[in-house]
């Protein structure tokens, strides 16, 4: 009796556990097995070949470029942002706050047509833009533009909390030493805020490598020239060459396999400087 | 250096913190800025070190008007509650921060600036200790790599913020022997934050007590304690107790019964009467006195610490002695020292005959645990 009673409280507290199991592994572990046996299926061959075809890479590079470029705009843009709400109490610095959150809240469909409304032919800076030459939907600096507005908050995200719990003290401390704010800033500030700006960038970059909403609408998808990774999977799967879009989205996928294992391991080997206050 | 503070204000948005202050202290001195939260103490420790400015008003260093530096030129030793180590530095590293941060043309040469530093460590006594981090000493070592650290760049004045407030009761008295010890041997002028009373009276030759921003008194810490200028301080430092009575033609009662104590014949009505709890006398009957009800007898330390009910009005009084009643009985006592207040009038109006005092006992101070 008294062993059945046991064993049958056992199962019941292993059912939620099943049950999460089950969705993890129908959710996430099962799609991620089948981007790699569809980009595989035909062999290794097939895969590279598919890998070295010129428009694949030439959305490689395109990626790793706008990455380049965003990454480390919104790193400066995220400290900027965490140290004035932090260490400074300015008018506007709720708004502030809630600015830095919009890109999350925003659609990045809706985000990619801002855009395209205020530089495209037709928008409210277009004629100027037309007359100077300058070209920015369907081209690269509208690609980076998407890309920069909806990776905005990463960084920022990760500083603000854990700037907010270290408290100004330690600057202050700094200043009192004679430390100029620049030399404070870089010998104590970003010491004690370094594992979080490393999880926020690599967050950060995950989703400029991978966001496709946004830069759909301003891309154009121009082969070879404005098609990013996301975009060419799609052309290429809508054109049913599935082992290349599956190939070119096994890149995509080793991309989050790789920040995930970083983010592991900073939360595990760093985890109480990104959680609290590390002046204390 | 001496430090004078005028007629400064300080608000944060529309909220007042500081009302006009005036404060004058002097070279080498150790004062102590004592008062309950929200008092003031700690925005006026960060507006003479340049962490806040004042709204309106001067801080002058050695009769220099400061208030327009920035902290990095004022020279200032700050140490903080929590110590505000560099956590990712070296205890040494820690200590030569501020020796680095000197202009190029003043920076010490490598092997100079190790010798600094490692004088500095014997001073506070982490001379082993220096390759460690902060986050590997104890909450009384890391206060002593900050104190080092602030007097690494020979400050002008030492500024503690609450220094001792993060540490456990033991550790806190060896550091505040050890922060008079310093201090006889730097005799930097040091003004120190604190709450805590025995903390202020013990350490400092000055205390300064503030209340909402105001000053309420500064003295020694004798006159503190024996002499408070304010129904405030006569509450806030050391223990009181207080009892509600009426005077009439100059004689003090308390409902139907006259104590015999006499105040001016100018007073009327409605008043407190405020005294320690150890200037109380205990009476043999038919001495007169005041009649109260002993409550309950405890024994604190050396001595014992009564209960009293005054016709629903309770006090307490210091004993040398046990009392020879057991609770529950009557017995007679009377104020040897106290102060009159007139209810929501700071000062007092009247006090106890110079006189009667000659003769009694020197008083023992006590303090609050």
């Amino acid at each position: 009796m008294k062993a059945l009673g046991v064993s049958s409280r056992s199962l019941v507290d292993a059912l939620p556990l099943l049950g999460a199991l089950s969705v993890v592994v129908v959710l996430l572990v099962m799609p991620l097995l089948v981007v790699f046996t569809e980009a595989l299926h035909e062999g290794l061959g097939e895969y590279f070949l598919a890998l070295r075809e010129p428009d694949a890479l030439a959305a490689l590079r395109l990626t790793l470029t706008v990455a380049a470029i965003a990454v480390p705009l919104n790193l400066v843009f995220g400290v900027a942002a965490a140290w004035a709400i932090t260490k400074f109490e300015f008018p506007g610095r709720q708004l502030l706050i809630s600015l830095i959150d919009l890109p999350l809240a925003v659609s990045p469909v809706i985000a990619g047509l801002i855009y395209v409304l205020l530089y495209g032919a037709h928008g409210w800076f277009g004629p100027w833009l037309a007359e100077r030459d300058i070209q920015i939907i369907f081209a690269v600096p509208g690609i980076v533009l998407a890309t920069v507005f909806v990776t905005f908050p990463y960084v920022a995200h990760e500083l603000i909390p854990l700037m907010q719990a270290q408290g100004r003290e330690a600057e202050e401390v700094a200043m009192s030493l004679g430390a100029s704010p620049w030399r404070s800033f870089f010998t104590v500030t970003l010491p004690n805020i370094r594992f979080a700006l490393l999880y926020g960038v690599l967050l950060c970059n995950a989703r400029a490598m991978g966001e496709f909403g946004a830069v759909s609408v301003v891309s154009g998808h121009i082969r070879g020239e404005t098609n990013t990774l996301p975009l060419h999977v799609e052309i290429l799967y809508n054109e049913y060459n599935f082992v290349a879009a599956f190939a070119v989205a096994s890149l995509l996928a080793l991309l989050a396999l790789i920040t995930l294992a970083l983010k592991s391991w900073l939360e595990w080997r760093h985890g109480d400087a990104l959680a609290s206050g590390s002046v204390r | 250096m001496s430090i004078r503070i005028e007629n400064l204000s300080k608000s944060f948005g529309a909220q007042p913190v500081l009302h006009a202050l005036d404060l004058a202290i002097g070279d080498g001195e150790l004062v102590a800025l004592l008062g309950p939260s929200g008092s003031g103490k700690t925005t006026l420790l960060r507006v003479v070190g340049g962490l806040e400015q004042a709204t309106q008003g001067r801080v002058c260093f050695d009769g220099e008007d400061v208030s327009g530096w920035p902290i990095q030129q004022r020279k200032v030793g700050f140490v903080f509650q929590h110590y505000a180590l560099f956590q990712h530095m070296s205890v040494f590293e820690n200590v030569a921060f501020g020796l680095r941060a000197r202009p190029r043309a003043e920076r010490l040469s490598e092997s100079a600036l190790h010798q600094r530093v490692r004088e500095l460590l014997a001073l506070v006594q982490l001379s082993e200790f220096e390759l460690r981090h902060p986050g590997k000493l104890s909450g009384g070592q890391q206060q002593r790599v900050a104190l080092a650290r602030a007097l690494a760049i020979d400050p002008r004045v030492l500024l503690l913020d609450e220094p001792f407030g993060a540490l456990d009761a033991q550790v806190r008295k060896e550091l505040r022997a050890w922060v008079r010890a310093v201090h006889e041997q730097t005799r930097l002028t040091t003004l120190f934050v604190t709450h805590d009373q025995d903390e202020a009276l013990e350490l400092a030759d000055r205390v300064v007590v503030l209340r909402d921003g105001r000053i309420e008194q500064i003295g020694t810490p004798d006159e503190i304690y024996d002499e408070p200028a304010t129904r405030f301080v006569h509450g806030f430092v050391g223990e009181s107790s207080s009892l509600r009575v009426q005077v009439c033609h100059g004689r003090l009662c308390l409902g139907d019964q006259a104590l015999d104590l006499i105040v001016g014949r100018d007073i009327e009505g409605e008043h407190d009467l405020v005294f320690r709890p150890q200037h109380v006398q205990w009476l043999e009957a038919g001495q007169g006195g005041l009649a109260a009800r002993l409550l309950e007898v405890l024994r604190v330390g050396p001595r014992f610490r009564v209960g009293l009910d005054c016709q629903g009005q309770r006090i307490h009084a210091e004993l040398d002695a046990r009392p020879g009643v057991a609770p529950g009985a009557l017995v007679h006592i009377k104020p040897t020292r106290w102060r009159l207040y007139r209810r929501e009038s700071p000062q007092a109006v009247a006090r106890e005959n110079r006189l009667e005092e000659e003769q009694e006992r020197p008083a023992s101070r006590r303090r609050l645990g």
